[in-house]
């Protein structure tokens, strides 16, 4: 046999080799589901909070995490009864699953780094159990990372029909049929992902973010470092109703009817990278710092004209203009940041003509004459009322009316006259 | 004729007699319980636990959503009468056991495993605690199939509940419980006997509620029978296909992963490598 021949024999037997092991790639090959998959493994803990160590099979495998083996999040367990630090997952490390363009593990470090540059950033990305939930409730002001991903479903259960029929599937659970499988292992694990990706439109995004900043209350307790001061203050009105005073733009009313080309909040607020790195307005690498926000407003194809220099106050527009939220609403400030308003200083403006305008009318009601009277337009008004309408002109009318409205003589008079 | 009215009006008391007595009969727990005369030392123990006891409520709307998905607290129409005090999912302690024990509270009532009274012969069926048949004894699925279906109806069925892995319970919420005389021996929380406790209880000082709950502990055991009382061959409290278990699912219960992993630990203490599991 050549040697050649004999090479591509090896290298043959070898490619075959790796398809089978990666075939054989489960996503459980710690046993964790030979007690996690069984139902009601739940107890109460000393705080009250119930806790559940059952993990339903059939959901997990078909949800994101779905090709990743427990212990890629849960790196220490070993020994049972689990001690709870050895179960804590930190997400910025990194897991079994290969990313496929380049083969090396997948993690998420990356977005964590974002994440923790962002606003947000004080929020847990690590040391995350299910028994702190109350503790990180209780006690972190930022979300993290699980405050906001759960392991959900690949495909939403909401987009389920489109997708069978999309996809000509019938079952719901894609893991059915491509557990173990190479597919689910990596097109599975990331290519879908991606894919379908998209299934979060606009509204979810804004969804995720409401669901603190629309929270009024929540939002009062914010504090926020003044940066005159350096001191940590609480936020001002502006802040809790930043979700309020956006559903009163075209963006917010957009999305609110589903017309997707409103811009959603981290269209603004972060919409580069990995769409984690919210950054607060004063800062300079905010999307929304002054000296980005046109470049902000033109991407993606939205106001491609704002970075043109004579359409720099078009980037002055205030997307969350308290005073666009009626004051008889009940969130509404009733306090001095009021008087700051637009709508004060316009009428601060018109106040003289107001004055002027509404006294006189007054002061025409109480003391004016009394007499029916036709009032035409000073200019061209005859000539319109006689050509246009066929109406007499105004002097005609005046003198008709005169002579219907002769001055009545008294009887005083009249005696006189008859004697 | 008088006679005859007599006679009619005497069967009649004793058929509704008949009729009611097993209403207001008291069940062998009641009577266990009315029986007992509380120790000093059981007295002073129940009195530091509820001196100690700190009410529990459950949390389950935390605004840090759990991030595996999770089924939901599990109720049924009726409610055993210790639920009253005890939580729904009453294990807390072990954290060996505990979420075990109460993944077998959903389909094993409490008094089978906590009333095990000495000489005393108990019989165990299914027991509806949810739907319109909630309080009744149910019969066990396979008889239910057996009965309702033809022969080959009945294997075909079976076939395919095999593949679906069909539940042993013959329907959701419905427990094994213990029986004594052909009648149920739990009590559930409208039973009078259990109505009558809760007033005393709200109207009692601690001391009374130390001699209350002494009372009702007295004839329960604090630790359940070891897992090869069910798990096991031989000895085994229950008649598994007379609670309507396939061949397979007998198998099953008797050959299963998790009490042999269980049978590793010799303290109370001890924390075993997982992968002795798969061993």
């Amino acid at each position: 046999m050549p040697l050649n021949r004999f090479l591509l024999m090896i290298a043959l037997f070898i490619v075959a080799l790796q398809t089978v092991d990666a075939a054989q790639r489960h996503p459980d090959p710690d046993g964790c589901f030979s007690c996690h998959s069984l139902e009601g493994l739940d107890y109460i803990d000393t705080k009250g909070v119930l806790r559940s160590a059952s993990i339903n099979k059939q959901h997990y495998y078909s949800a994101l995490h779905g090709s990743v083996p427990c212990k890629d999040c849960h790196r220490q367990i070993r020994d049972y009864p689990h001690k709870v630090e050895n179960g804590e997952v930190d997400c910025g490390e990194s897991c079994h699953v290969e990313e496929p363009s380049e083969g090396e593990p997948y993690t998420h470090k990356a977005v964590v780094k974002e994440y923790k540059k962002s606003v947000h950033g004080h929020g847990w990305s690590k040391g995350l159990t299910g028994g702190n939930r109350l503790r990180e409730e209780k006690e972190a002001a930022d979300p993290s990372c699980r405050f906001c991903h759960t392991n959900e479903l690949y495909i939403s259960e909401a987009e389920l029909p489109k997708f069978k029929e999309s996809f000509d599937h019938l079952d719901s659970e894609c893991g059915s049929c491509h557990q173990g499988e190479i597919w689910l292992g990596q097109f599975g694990g990331h290519i879908l992902r991606r894919f379908i990706g998209s299934r979060w439109n606009k509204n979810d995004h804004n969804k995720m973010c409401n669901s603190c900043h629309a929270d009024h209350q929540r939002m009062a307790n914010v504090e926020q470092k003044n940066e005159k001061t350096g001191k940590k203050e609480k936020v001002g009105p502006r802040f809790i109703l930043a979700s309020d005073s956006y559903a009163t733009t075209l963006h917010g009313r957009l999305l609110e009817t589903n017309v997707m080309q409103g811009a959603s909040c981290i269209d603004c607020h972060a919409p580069k990278e990995f769409r984690h790195g919210v950054l607060r307005d004063e800062e300079k690498e905010a999307a929304t710092h002054t000296e980005n926000l046109a470049e902000t407003c033109a991407q993606s194809g939205c106001h491609g004209y704002a970075t043109h220099p004579l359409n720099y106050r078009f980037v002055k527009t205030d997307l969350h203009d308290i005073d666009m939220i009626s004051v008889i609403n009940d969130i509404a400030p009733r306090d001095q940041s009021r008087l700051e308003s637009g709508w004060v200083k316009a009428l601060i403006a018109l106040l003289p003509i107001i004055i002027i305008l509404g006294g006189g009318s007054l002061l025409w009601w109480l003391f004016g004459s009394k007499k029916k009277s036709i009032t035409f337009s000073v200019l061209g008004g005859d000539a319109f009322q006689e050509k246009m309408i066929g109406r007499k002109p105004k002097n005609k009318v005046k003198k008709k009316v005169a002579k219907k409205i002769k001055p009545v003589s008294t009887s005083s008079e009249k005696e006189a006259k008859d004697e | 004729m008088n006679n005859q009215y007599k006679s009619h009006s005497i069967l009649m008391i004793i058929g509704w007699l008949i009729l009611i007595s097993p209403a207001t009969a008291k069940t062998l727990y009641q009577e266990r319980v009315e029986q007992t005369e509380v120790s000093d030392k059981a007295l002073k123990k129940s009195l530091e636990q509820v001196k100690k006891h700190k009410k529990i409520d459950i949390i389950d709307d935390l605004s840090v959503p759990p991030f595996h998905k999770r089924a939901a607290l599990l109720t049924t129409k009726k409610q055993p009468f210790c639920m009253t005090c005890h939580l729904p999912l009453p294990h807390q302690k072990n954290e060996r056991n505990r979420t075990f024990m109460n993944m077998h509270s959903h389909y094993i009532a409490c008094e089978t495993c906590h009333f095990r009274p000495e000489k005393t012969t108990l019989a165990y069926h299914w027991l509806a605690y949810d739907g319109i048949e909630a309080g009744n004894t149910l019969a066990p699925r396979r008889a239910l199939e057996i009965i309702n279906k033809s022969p080959i109806q009945t294997e075909r069925k079976h076939k395919a509940q095999f593949k679906e892995r069909t539940p042993l319970a013959p329907q959701p919420g419905a427990r094994i419980s213990p029986f004594y005389n052909d009648r149920p021996i739990l009590l559930f929380k409208e039973n009078s006997f259990a109505q009558k406790i809760k007033t005393e209880w709200k109207n009692s000082d601690e001391n009374q509620r130390a001699e209350i709950k002494a009372r009702l502990h007295a004839p329960l055991k604090q630790e359940g029978p070891s897992c090869e009382k069910c798990h096991g061959k031989d000895k085994t409290m229950f008649d598994l296909e007379a609670l309507g278990a396939t061949p397979m699912q007998i198998k099953a219960i008797q050959n299963n992963i998790i009490v042999r992993f269980f049978d590793r630990f010799k303290k109370e203490d001890d924390r075993i490598r997982i992968n002795k599991l798969l061993q």
